[in-house]
């Protein structure tokens, strides 16, 4: 079992970063040179965030660094260019070689001299390709063998959800990691949900309860002041903050950063450019007399293509896990607005949006179980509903109730509410 | 379905809307067939010209690519088709109106709308009916493979499709695989003869001439030609055209047995501005297991933002990409190295005849395809000693 073509390959290069510091501080000192000074990976602090799991005679650590970190290890921006890396250490205490996958991790990963091709500058381009390639992690673990180093994958700041597969003969290990980048200003990082209702406002209920309760929580979101009729609330979801957090992030969900200066700035650019900016803070629509408790959104080829839902948590309760009342909209380009000047475009069909999420939740093992009631006011295509900026919707007036789950659910294993049946 | 819509609409200094009613008969006359148990799906693509008619719009200029199909339900629950497991982030009906509503009146985007929103494939099929209609897909040059996946209380079901679109020729429809080897050439093999016959094989591709060195062939594949072909297009690898102009270097060649590749197949990730994978296969004399044996020469290409593409020197890195892109494709049945004597250390790198340098510890990597799924686990792993004998 080999995942490389020869374990002597993983000796071929082996420069410690303390030479290249050396051989650096040495030419600096000679006045030949002064922009590149990578460090080795303990001393850049990340490592004290890192996460250990252990199964089955393997023992995973794994830590991402931020950008800032990232920049003092490598020396160079290589989150401004589109790349996160992430640290790993794997120990085999098994008696047989293991191989790691690097492509479960990220199935598009940068390769070392990819990463390093990025900053390379014509000074130091042997250095870097060197210390970039011996940075890699050997994916070949013999037995009684540790390797650690890093896998160049696509950025996910918040938090970054990722698998650690490892393949065994005829058995494999996977753990998926949540590990907090620190960089941005998340949006429910600050709120308190175990504070949000008292006891007694607090109600456990029974199943039928529940359907009723679900089918009289307001139709659609309103304004700050709580008037007007927004969009739909057409989702629902079941599961305690961090299972719904577990969830959404594992189905490639973003978090959304609060809004600041710097924030505004970013999504201004992405917006004139259409770039790729995935945190962008969302307005805040309004439920309970408050805006969302939690926002999460999923870039599609630009920010004027993203689907984006909301969650509000309710007093109720459901065999112990909170009950969420939500929205959903996928963002379809952008348009122009008398109150707001731009504001982006969602897709009417918002019942196409809500079916989307229960397939994306269930194609990333997210989901136990699904079912529908009614609540939101049917709107079919030619008799369209809008929202407060005036955009129109249809929907067969469901809401989709979900039940996440952190721990991963195969497609087969869902289970079905057997209550409403959406017709189409 | 729904009715078909004939239209014209002409209003107000907008453009007009055109669309024919939706006929299904070339799409369905055409279409490929699958059954699994009581479910019955058929499926074909419309090509750009056809596409047009049926929308009224020139969508596969925009990147579109309706795929049809019809699923037949004739089991006794209700199944629910899951889009997402035929594009990740296919397009929603009226998203595409949307993208082309300029230039319409008010009236016409209602119409466009409403055709859009009735061509689309409903997501449930009773038991007994029977429905038809468009998924709205990212377009796929060559031939598309895709997933139709149905899921039931108590069954799911999963169809996988390969369709080559109408007017599309690959690069491998030219070559005439049957002629390339007499029946005396053709040499049948065990896995110990393979190995002695893989470790006296030419270790590089050449130039037109013979004369000049190019990369290693670094990878070995056995399998039926088309269960290779299905194997790379379930893992993402997409088909050259014949004559498309294919490496980052031009449209050089590189020869094995005094002919240029039999074919050319490229993976490039979700964002295709990012590098890529080149895989060149010939079809070579040995048979293993009564299954073709294809030599392949694999790089990976890095992009720059303002140069043209360069190949990456480590191409053993490009070796691991390429066996965990088979192994989580399900279509790796088993694998080995073949240890060669030609190490060339990252501090030596050579440069091939086209300038292009690498470095590798000069082992091949030996792929077996398989035609069904193998999960995770149950990939093999095939160990050579250096006499040629094998351990599983």
């Amino acid at each position: 079992m080999r995942l490389m073509s020869d374990f002597v390959r993983q000796d071929r290069v082996r420069i410690a970063p303390g030479a290249v510091v050396g051989v650096l501080i040495f030419l600096l000192l000679s006045g030949c040179a002064s922009t590149w000074q990578p460090v080795p990976v303990d001393d850049a602090g990340f490592l004290d965030r890192a996460q250990e799991v252990v199964k089955d005679g393997v023992r995973i650590r794994a830590a991402v660094p931020s950008a800032k970190e990232s920049k003092t290890i490598f020396s160079a921006d290589i989150y401004g260019r589109g790349v996160q890396p992430v640290w790993l250490e794997i120990e085999n205490s098994t008696a047989e070689p293991v191989s790691f996958m690097p492509f479960g991790l990220d199935a598009d990963y940068f390769t070392p001299l990819e990463t390093a091709s990025m900053h390379t500058r014509r000074k130091f381009a042997d250095e870097m390709d060197q210390f970039f390639f011996s940075s890699g992690v050997n994916p070949a673990i013999a037995p009684g063998q540790t390797r650690s180093g890093f896998v160049f994958t696509h950025i996910d700041e918040g938090t970054k959800a990722f698998n650690v597969d490892l393949i065994g003969e005829g058995r494999s290990w996977h753990h998926t990691f949540f590990i907090q980048v620190p960089g941005l200003k998340i949006d429910h990082y600050d709120v308190d949900f175990a504070g949000m209702y008292s006891t007694e406002q607090i109600q456990d209920l029974n199943e039928q309860d529940l359907i009723s309760a679900l089918q009289a929580l307001p139709c659609c979101t309103t304004d700050a002041k709580a008037s007007g009729s927004g969009d739909p609330l057409n989702i629902a979801v079941i599961g305690d903050p961090i299972e719904v957090y577990y969830a959404f992030v594992r189905a490639g969900w973003d978090e959304t950063e609060v809004v600041k200066v710097s924030s505004g700035i970013k999504t201004a650019m992405s917006f004139i450019t259409g770039g790729e900016y995935r945190y962008s803070p969302v307005s805040s629509l309004y439920v309970f007399d408050r805006a969302q408790d939690v926002a999460f959104q999923k870039a599609r080829s630009n920010i004027h293509e993203r689907n984006h839902l909301r969650l509000w948590m309710t007093p109720y309760r459901y065999e112990g896990k909170a009950v969420w009342i939500g929205q959903i909209s996928r963002d379809i380009g952008v348009r122009f607005t008398r109150k707001t000047i731009t504001t982006h475009k969602v897709d009417p069909d918002v019942d196409e949006t809500r079916e989307f999420l229960v397939e994306n939740l269930a194609y990333h093992q997210a989901l136990a179980k699904f079912g529908y009631v009614t609540g939101a006011i049917a709107a079919p295509l030619g008799e369209a509903r809008h929202n407060l900026t005036g955009d129109p919707y249809i929907t067969d007036g469901l809401r989709v109730v979900l039940w996440v789950a952190a721990e991963p659910v195969a497609l087969d294993d869902i289970d079905v509410a057997n209550w409403e049946v959406p017709e189409s | 379905m729904a009715a078909a819509l004939g239209f014209l609409l002409s209003a107000c200094g907008g453009k007009a809307v055109v669309g024919k009613p939706f006929e299904p008969t070339p799409l369905l006359e055409r279409a490929i067939v699958q059954s699994e148990g009581d479910v019955t799906v058929s499926a074909a693509i419309p090509d750009p010209q056809e596409t047009e008619v049926i929308f009224g719009l020139p969508l596969y200029d925009q990147g579109i690519q309706p795929v049809w199909w019809q699923i037949q339900n004739l089991g006794s629950e209700r199944l629910r088709y899951a889009p997402v497991g035929t594009d990740r982030t296919y397009f929603s009906p009226l998203e595409v109106a949307y993208m082309n509503r300029s230039g319409y009146s008010k009236e016409a985007r209602a119409v466009m709308d409403r055709q859009f929103y009735d061509f689309a494939i409903p997501r449930y099929v009773d038991p007994g009916e029977t429905i038809s209609g468009f998924l709205l897909t990212h377009t796929q040059p060559g031939t598309k493979g895709f997933n139709v996946d149905l899921f039931g209380r108590e069954s799911s079901l999963s169809f996988t499709f390969f369709i080559a679109v109408p007017g599309f020729v690959p690069d491998h429809a030219e070559v005439d695989f049957q002629n390339i080897y007499t029946a005396d050439e053709a040499v049948s093999l065990d896995e110990a003869g393979l190995y002695n016959a893989l470790a006296s094989a030419p270790c590089c591709t050449t130039d037109e001439a013979g004369l000049e060195k190019g990369s290693p062939l670094n990878v070995v594949v056995a399998g039926d030609g088309q269960e290779v072909l299905y194997a790379l297009l379930r893992a993402h690898w997409r088909e050259m055209a014949a004559g498309e102009q294919t490496t980052a270097l031009g449209s050089e060649n590189y020869y094995y047995d005094a002919r240029r590749q039999d074919a050319i197949f490229r993976y490039e990730g979700k964002n295709k501005a990012e590098g890529y994978y080149e895989l060149r296969l010939w079809l070579s004399p040995m048979q293993i297991d009564e299954n073709p044996v294809w030599l392949g020469q694999l790089r990976h290409f890095l992009n720059h933002r303002w140069t043209t593409p360069r190949p990456d020197p480590d191409i053993d890195g490009a070796q691991t990409f390429l066996l965990q892109n088979l192994w989580y494709s399900g279509t790796l049945l088993k694998y080995g190295w073949i240890p060669g004597d030609r190490a060339v250390p990252f501090e030596a790198a050579e440069t091939d005849f086209q300038g292009s340098k690498y470095f590798t510890a000069d082992s091949r990597l030996l792929v077996w395809i398989s035609a069904d799924p193998v999960s995770l686990v149950d990939v093999n792993y095939v160990y050579w000693d250096r006499s040629g004998a094998t351990h599983e």
